[in-house]
Parts: C-alpha cells; structure tokens; sequence
C-alpha cells in the first residue's frame, strides 16, 4: 500500500515508454478517489478474504465437483458429466426416484412445522400481551427454547419417543399403530420429527409475533372499539392485516430454515428410510464419500432456496399489506 | 382466546384473569414438559426402563450431576471448545463487520455496488451448497481438530454487515463529515465514534451471533472427530453410541448442563437478542 | 419488554437453586467409571492409536493398553476412543485427505477393502514372517484368521474377535418348556420358541414378546453364510477378483427376512426399527423381559448379563446358534475388528505399533481380554491358561459361540465378503427392510431386489475409482 511513497527517481533504467506512464501511475495512485478506493479495499479485506475462501470459491468448487465422480478421498476421478443430476431428479431412465421423493418429504416437512409454528406461536403472543402479574415470567418460558439447540432438543425428544422411556407410548395406543415408537412408523416418523421442530422453533417465532403486535399503534383498536367492534373483529380487521408482514417474514424464514434441517434428522431418525433431502445428502457425503453425488444434491438445494427466495419476493412486493 | 391488549384493557374482571392464568400455566408446563422429563431422568439412576415421573421421589440421585464429570471428564474441555469457538466466531463477526459495513455507509468509490452485491449474494448461498468443499479445504489445510477450522469459515456475516449498515446509516453524515474536517482519521472515526455509538447493534449482533455459534450442530461434527476437540453440542450426542440402557441418565445430566450457559445468556442477554432477532424480521 | 429483566432473573435466581441443590448432595457411582490411562515416560515414542469400543469394552481395551504401556518404556500407545467403529473408518476415510491418521487403528471388518485400498497401510504378514513368528498365525483360531487374509496376506492383525447369536431368556424357556440347551436351531424351531414364549394379559395384550427383531446387516451376512452363500459375487470377493455385485436378494436372504417378517405378523415377535435405535431398544427389552429371544454378538453377553442384573426381572441369559433352514450345511461367519498399522509416520513408529501388536496377541492378553468382554481369544494358546477355563466354567454361555464358528470347515461363503462399500451396503439393507416392515414392499423380494439395485451401482462407482 505504500508504493506511491518509493523514491522512483532511484530507478535507475528507465525506457521512454515506461517513463510516462509510471508517471500517470503514481498520479493515479495519488488521486483521492483511489485512495478512497485502497482504504475501501483494506477495510472490507476480513470479509472479502472470508467471503471468497468459504463462500465464494466453495461455491464453484462444489458446482466443479459436481460433474465429476471422485475417489474416497475427495479427489475427482473422472469427468461425469449432468449424470448425478439426472440421477437425484429421476431423468437417468432407471425408474428410481428415491432421491426425488426425499425433496418431496423435505417440502411435507416444511409443510407440517412453518404454518403450526406461525399459527401456534401467534397465539402465544396474544396470550403474552395479556395484562396479568408476573407475565414475564411466563414470555420468558415462550422465548426459552430460543436458548436450547437442536441437538440438545434432539437427544431429549429422541428420549422421549424412546421406546425405552415408554414417554409417548400412549399416543401410539391412541392412534392404534403398530410400532415401538412414533419414530418407527413411516407414518408418524416424519410429523414426529415435526413436533420437536415446532417446539425448538417456538421461542423465536414467539419473540417475533410478539413485538409484531407490540409495534400495533394502541389507538386502531380503541377507536375500533369505539365504533363497537368485538375482539375477534379487531383481531380479524386489525392485528391480523398489520400483522402481515411478521406473519411472512416468518413463513420465509421457517422455510428456508427448515428446509435445511439437519441436526433433529441426524438425532432422531439417522437410519430411517424416509428421509429429507438434506440428510440424504449427508448420507451420499459422509458415509458413501459420494462427494461428486453429493455436491449436486447440494447444488441442487441451492436452486431450490434461491428459487423459494425469488417467489417470495416477488409475493412480497406485491400482496402483503403495508402500513 | 383474543387477550388483544388495549382492546380488552378494562376487562379485569375475575372469570377472565384465571383463565389466562389457567391457559399460561397449562402452555407453560406443556412447553417445559421435555426439560422436566430430561431432570426426571437425569435423577433415576443408571435404569433401563426410566419413566417420564420418576417412580420413586425418595431416592432421586443429585449426585449425577458431579458424577457425569468424572464419567466424562471431556464436558469440560467441550464447554472451553464451544467457548472459545463461540467467542473467536462473534468477535470476528463484529470486526469483519463493522468494517464492511462503514465502507458502504461511508466511502465513496467506483464499484462501490461491486461490494455491496458480494455481502447480499453471500446471504444467497446457502451453506448447504458449499459444505463439502469446505470440508475438504480444512480437512487438506489440516484444520481438522483445531479452533481455526472451528472458527474461520463464520467470521464473516452477510446478516451482520447489513445490520451495521443499518445501525451506522442511522447516525446524522454531519457527524461524519465534521469529523473529517477535524482532521480525524477514518479508521479513528469508526473506532472512538461510530462503535460506540452503535454499542446497542454490536451487542445485539453479538449475542446473536454466540447463539447461534454456540448451538452448531453439523459443521463441529464434521471437522472435529477426536474428541477433546468435540464442541459441546457434538459431544452430548456421543453419549448415545455406548451400550445399551444404562445410560440415559448420565446423558441427560450432561445434556442439561451444556445448556445451561445460553439459558443464562438468554435471561440476562434477553433484551439484547430480542432486538437482535427483530432485527433480522424488520429486514424481511 | 421494561419487565423482562426482572422476570428473566427470577427464572435465572429458581434455575441456580435448583442446581446448588443438586451438587448438595452425592450418591455414589454405579455406572462403570472410565479406566484412566497410564503416565507416559519420559523419552518413549508415542503410538497413537484409534479403537472404536465404548462403554465397558473400551475399558478394558484401556486396560490391555496400560498393561502394555507399564511392561515396557520404548513406546507409550496413546489410546483415543472414537465413538463407533463406522466412526472410526470414516475418520479414516477423511483422514485420508488431511494427513490426520492414526498410527495403529482398530478397524472392523467391513473396513478391509477400504484399508487395502488407501495404500496408507503396512500388511502385519511381513512383520509375522521377518519375526519368525509364522507360528502364531497358524495358532490362530483359523476362521478369524481366514476373515482378516485377504489372497493369502494377513492385512492386519485379529484382536477381538465375536459372531452373532441368537440369545434366549432360559428362564422363559424353562417355563414354555423349551430346552435351551441344544444351541442348533431351524427357523421353525425358533418361530415355535417365539410363540411359545410370548405372555399375554388378561385383555389380550402382549406383556412379553418371543423374539425381539431389528434390522442389521451383520446378521444378514451371518445368514448367507450359515447357508453357504456368497453374499458378495463372484466369491465374496475373495478369489483374487474384485467383488462387482451383491446378492442379498438371494434365496437364504429372503427366506430370513421373510421369517422375521412372519414372526412379527403373527404377533409373536416385536419389531424395533432403526429410527429409534433398534439393536439398542431389543436389548433393553430383552433385559428388562420385555421380549424372550434377541440377536446381537456373542461379545454383548457380559453386558446382557449386567443390565438383565440390573432390571431385576428375572432375565436368565442364554445363548444358541443364529437360526437356520433345516437343509442348510455352513457355519456363521467372524466379526468383531483387527488391529492396521498405518505408514504415514516412519518405520520406527510402525515397529513401535507392531510391538503393541506383538503384545495385543499373547495367549495371556487374549485370555484377560476375552474373560473381560465377551469376545473369544483370537490364539487358541490362551484356551491352556487357567484363567482362561475358569472363564468359560462361569460364562457356559460362551462356549456355543466358540463351538459355533467352529461347526464346519471355513470356505469363502461364510468368511467375511470383501467390498469398498461394506458400510454403505447395510445402510441400504437396512433401509429396504424399514420399508419392507412398513408395507412400502409387498415381498421380502422386492424390497432386497431395490436394495442390490442401489449397491451395485455404487460398488461399480467405487471400483471405477480405485482402478487396478
């Protein structure tokens, strides 16, 4: 960074055409705009370096990776070209669509967490705002599991559905199915991985809603109230159009996070057959050390997050309800 | 079931409190039910047929709570790991961010918008996509089983420099250029002025930022696998692969202890993570 | 949110109460506590060395390390558990790429090809020969010897050594009238047990099942083997040629699928899938009475017999040979793990792995090992050793799984198939059996066919990356 503070004149050969425009260079170095341009640079370095070398780079190198089949060891092999593609989106002509049908289950899982954990942690909130002694404590309890990762959550729901523990036994004899455990069902494995998801992503969604409807001016309901509307009407024609926004924000941020889920899969049914897409991946990467499989299952998931992003924003623009 | 606020302000009355008391109880036990059964069998002793309410009250053995030490001496050595990973991770972060973040609030320069659509696409890529050849770069650098594979892939934030960003374009430019004009040195600015008077977006990002580092799962169990390199979170789950039954309780206690530091963070820290997760909404 | 603080303290205040009262009061320990290892001395070299027992087996492994490590001062071994066996191939696997390897590895058998491939390994065979010590390979119980040489090389060095058994509540049996004492049994035999072990209440519901069934790969090879079929073609991999197929859904593999799946239909057995911990959540049934027979290695025994202990349910453990079709003429195959020298660190540091070696199968360790933990001794020396027969005097148990591996003569139909993608393939069994258990198959067939779909395509994708 300190070139332009060099003695040039000790250079001692100097052709003609070199002469000007070092000249220019040192001039151009010395314009302010371009030391604007080196101080930006020297400043948003730390980033920039992370960026490229754990985002950027990983990025293309996984699409790289993608087209080749590689050894154990991570290193490419042969040149292959869409196949894996073609093989996880089931247009290889085998018939097998297994890879498929775990995007298909990544999105009933979406399905089944996002609008319970909006609608669950709603009502939550409007219970929060209710003017009672020691309502603190309670929003406290509503926010805890914002404190409790995924992975402790995991091993004491994977206790719970144990069938050691016995814990949720009885809602296998309510629903009458015949397995050890609610994780054992194809059936109920899924919605019980759903359940802890709902439960470890309440206290975030809860802190949300809540100062979502705090950020309601007081005076809408009271002059609602004054025209003589009752609390599901205000709630109806007030909260819920203001809330709008949070209600979305939500619903983006709970898809694109659990679409992405992991940890609860990896705790609670590592060696199910059905399974989502991202721990089909883990799989096809860790245990098959498929690393050219894998990384086009994880491109793959990123096509599918950036397409979710656009929609989304497209929807935002134009539908949800602005103050 | 509505408890709007100022629309039922005046509703004091008796039949309507308790049953918000009833219904806040009733949601709070269902809520607390998993950590209340994860204390029922950390405290059964080493049985292989717990039950959610512990059989007998009179023998509940406390003592699991020492013991799971010295069963597992290790937890110890994962708290320093997730500490330390924790810690290094938030601190970059507010570095590498606040940075960034005062090159696009302040400078001036072409191809300024160059930079900015690097921080909004590294929000775009997942880090899903980028997780195997993470793997193998710190598995070739050799950063398996150290704090630098731990730490360095999150030390920049895309969430972290628009948060900043924000916090920093909230401050009068006249500040700014008053300063300049003082004769105050950019790097001066940012350091004596500008931080501190963002204290409430730095606290905020950092507790948010300890959180979430601290509560990893799948990066820690990828680039670490000898165990005194384990974080917190991965190392809980080792528990697991031993043999049969007799181990839950152990498994629990200790489960329940790694928790304890961001219960605490979250009770004395509830504020600053509040804003810092409406924050991420408003940005939405 | 002006209260919160106060609310937050108030849980923060309840939560350090509840805590200082925990640590008030101790009981004592009851759980087995881990053995510490021994000081290094000063100036010896360290082996570092991966081994994937936890629990009281890894103990013990703890144990024979600190004996080693107290008879002599040259080399220090540096024991570092690693979770799980799988965890510690994948490890290895990803060590690879790093350089972070071991010096010594305590590998199973599924690892083989993958360890031969890796070029990252010395054959043991060429210390047994430069040492003149050819003698105890031949002392070598022969059919774990057969399943750790691959064309004629000893690639590495037996250390404990199990097979699968199908174990018996003899209580139970006691009561159905069952004589447990004849350890060989048909299907039929086995499908009789079951329901004559299974206890309903007075409404109908089962209180103890006959036979406790998950999914596991190991038995699947167990099967193939016992009737005389290759699992992996051509010869399991063994006849100088790279294994190119499996043929899990042969005859015997369906017919053992099928009659577990018969057993659980029939309500005489209970299925535990893998979701929640199969192999972990039958053994518990098994302890606590909960189900009368259960599969699992003749190395659980000394555990079975500790939480059977514990639950206090009058749980007597027996054992008998893994079940068979009455036409069927082999034997069950080896399992349990062997002991790689690496060579990414010198030949001072692969003799000093050796010389652990060395130690690892003296006819006295063996014998404290298998007394220990349950495995049996991999040198037949250590049957001689005193403490060795008093073993077997106390556990009778252990004696019909020495006799079952010794039932027949070894060929390469029940020794160990070699494959690069051993782990991979029973993630797939596995997998096929959850959804054959489900109804997402009609047949045993169709559910086995899909799964030797998936494992040949990736068996061929690794032979094309190793090459020849």
């Amino acid at each position: 960074m300190e070139i332009d503070s060099l003695p040039t004149t000790n250079t001692p050969v100097l052709t003609r055409s070199d002469r000007p425009r070092s000249r220019s260079l040192a001039a151009w170095l010395q314009q302010p705009s371009t030391r604007e341009l080196g101080r930006a640079l020297l400043y948003s370095s730390p980033a920039l370096i992370i960026f490229f070398l754990f985002t950027y780079f990983p990025f293309f190198r996984a699409i790289y990776l993608s087209l080749h089949i590689t050894d154990s060891a991570g290193d490419t092999v042969r040149f292959n070209g869409v196949d894996y593609y073609l093989r996880v989106l089931g247009l290889d002509g085998s018939g097998r669509t297994d890879y498929l049908n775990s995007i298909g289950t990544s999105f009933l899982f979406v399905l089944m967490v996002v609008p319970a954990t909006i609608v669950v942690s709603v009502g939550l909130a409007l219970l929060a705002t209710a003017r009672v002694k020691g309502i603190q404590v309670f929003r406290t309890v509503f926010t805890s599991s914002v404190a409790i990762s995924l992975a402790s959550g995991g091993i004491i729901w994977s206790l719970l559905y144990s069938p050691s523990t016995k814990a949720t036994q009885w809602v296998i004899d309510l629903l009458g199915i015949q397995a050890t455990s609610l994780l054992n069902n194809n059936l109920t494995a899924l919605p019980a991985v759903a359940v802890m998801t709902i439960w470890a992503g309440l206290g975030f969604s809860f802190i949300i809603a809540l100062a979502g409807i705090q950020n309601i001016p007081q005076d809408l309901y009271e002059s609602a109230a004054i025209d003589g509307a009752n609390r599901v009407q205000s709630f109806r024609f007030i909260t819920l159009p203001l809330l709008s926004p949070t209600l979305f924000f939500l619903g983006v941020v709970g898809t694109i996070g659990n679409i992405q889920a992991f940890t609860q899969f990896h705790l609670l049914i590592p060696d199910a057959p059905n399974t989502v897409f991202v721990y089909e991946t883990y799989r096809a990467f860790w245990y098959d050390n498929r690393y050219g499989l894998a990384s086009a299952m994880s491109i793959i998931i990123f096509v599918i997050l950036l397409t979710l992003t656009i929609v989304q924003y497209r929807v935002l623009n134009r539908r949800v309800f602005y103050q | 079931m509505s408890v709007q606020t100022s629309s039922v302000g005046r509703s004091g009355q008796f039949p309507y409190y308790s049953l918000v008391y009833l219904s806040l109880v009733i949601i709070s036990i269902i809520l607390l039910a998993p950590l209340l059964f994860s204390l029922s069998l950390a405290l059964q002793g080493p049985t292989v047929a717990p039950t959610f309410i512990p059989r007998d009250f009179t023998t509940l053995d406390w003592g699991i709570f020492v013991r799971v030490f010295e069963d597992e001496p290790l937890i110890l050595r994962w708290i320093l790991n997730s500490f330390i990973t924790a810690s290094g991770v938030t601190l970059g972060v507010l570095i590498t961010s606040s940075l960034f973040a005062y090159v696009l609030a302040y400078f001036n320069f072409p191809g300024k918008t160059i930079l900015l659509f690097i921080a909004l696409g590294s929000l775009m890529v997942p880090f899903e996509a980028t997780l195997i050849p993470n793997y193998l770069l710190v598995a070739e650098w050799g950063w398996s089983n150290t704090y630098l594979g731990l730490i360095l892939p999150f030390t920049a934030s895309g969430f972290g420099i628009f948060l900043m960003r924000q916090s920093f374009l909230t401050l009068p430019r006249e500040l700014y250029d008053a300063a300049m004009v003082d004769g105050c040195g950019r790097f001066r600015y940012l350091w004596s002025i500008l931080a501190p008077l963002s204290r409430p977006a730095l606290a905020t990002l950092a507790v948010y930022t300890f959180i979430n580092t601290w509560n990893q799962f799948y990066w820690p169990l990828l680039v670490t696998n000898a165990n005194e390199w384990r974080t917190t979170q991965v190392g809980i789950t080792i528990f697991r692969n031993f043999e049969a039954g007799a181990i839950f309780n152990t498994q629990m206690a200790a489960t329940l202890i790694v928790m304890l530091p961001t219960l605490v963070l979250l009770v004395l820290g509830q504020r600053q993570l509040v804003s810092g997760l409406t924050a991420g909404a408003l940005k939405g | 949110m002006k209260n919160s603080r106060f609310g937050g303290k108030l849980v923060l205040i309840v939560l350090l109460a509840v805590f200082s009262l925990q640590f008030s009061t101790i009981v004592t320990a009851q759980t087995p506590t881990p053995v510490p290892p021994v000081p290094r001395p000063e100036g010896s070299t360290e082996i570092v060395f991966w081994y994937g027992l936890g629990g009281n087996l890894g103990n013990v492994v703890q144990e024979v390390v600190n004996q080693y490590n107290s008879s002599q001062t040259t080399y220090y071994v540096n024991a570092v558990f690693q979770s799980s066996y799988d965890d510690t191939i994948n490890k290895i696997n990803a060590g690879l790429a790093s350089g972070d390897l071991p010096d010594l590895a305590q590998i199973f058998e599924a690892g083989t090809q993958r360890m031969i491939d890796s070029g990252a390994i010395v054959p043991v065979q060429q210390y047994f020969e430069r040492d003149g010590m050819l003698d105890v390979i031949e002392d070598m119980e022969p059919a774990v010897r057969a399943n750790y040489e691959v064309d004629g090389t000893l690639y590495s060095a037996p250390f404990n050594s199990s097979t699968a058994m199908l174990y018996i509540n003899r209580a139970a049996a006691a009561e159905a009238g069952i004589n447990a004492d004849e350890p060989l049994v048909t299907y039929d035999q086995v499908a009789e047990y079951a329901r004559a072990m299974t206890v309903r209440d007075a409404s109908g519901n089962v209180t103890r099942y006959g036979l406790g069934v998950y999914a596991e790969g190991w038995f699947l090879e167990q099967i193939h083997a016992v009737h005389d079929t290759f699992i992996g073609l051509p010869d399991n991999g063994r006849a100088g040629e790279r294994m190119t197929a499996y043929n899990y859904n042969s005859p015997a593999g369906v017919e053992w699928v099928e009659f577990l799946k018969g057993l659980v239909d029939e309500g005489v057995a209970i299925y535990y899938g893998p979701a929640a911990g199969g192999s972990n959540a039958s053994a518990a049934a098994f302890a606590n009475n909960e189900v009368a027979m259960h599969f699992a290695s003749i190395a659980s025994l000394r555990g079975l017999i500790a939480s059977a202990e514990g639950a206090g349910q009058g749980v007597e453990v027996g054992t008998l040979y893994m079940p068979r079709n009455e036409s069927a003429t082999g034997k069950t195959i080896v399992g349990g793990a062997s002991l790689w020298i690496t060579n990414v660190r010198g030949e001072e540091i692969q003799e000093g792995a050796w010389d652990f070696i060395k130690f690892a199968l003296t006819p006295e360790t063996q014998a404290f090992w298998a007394v220990n933990t349950g495995y049996y001794p991999v040198v037949r020396a250590s049957y001689d050793l005193p403490e060795m027969q008093e073993g077997l005097e106390l556990y009778p148990q252990f004696q019909v799984a020495i006799d079952q591996i010794r039932l027949t003569d070894i060929t390469d139909a029940n020794t160990a198939h070699v494959s690069g993608i051993f782990v991979p393939y029973r993630t797939h069994y596995v997998e096929a059996f959850d959804r054959y258990f489900n109804g997402e198959f009609a047949t045993a067939q169709e559910a086995l066919d899909a799964a030797v779909a998936i494992s040949n395509e990736q068996l061929e994708e690794y032979n094309l990356t190793v090459g020849e």
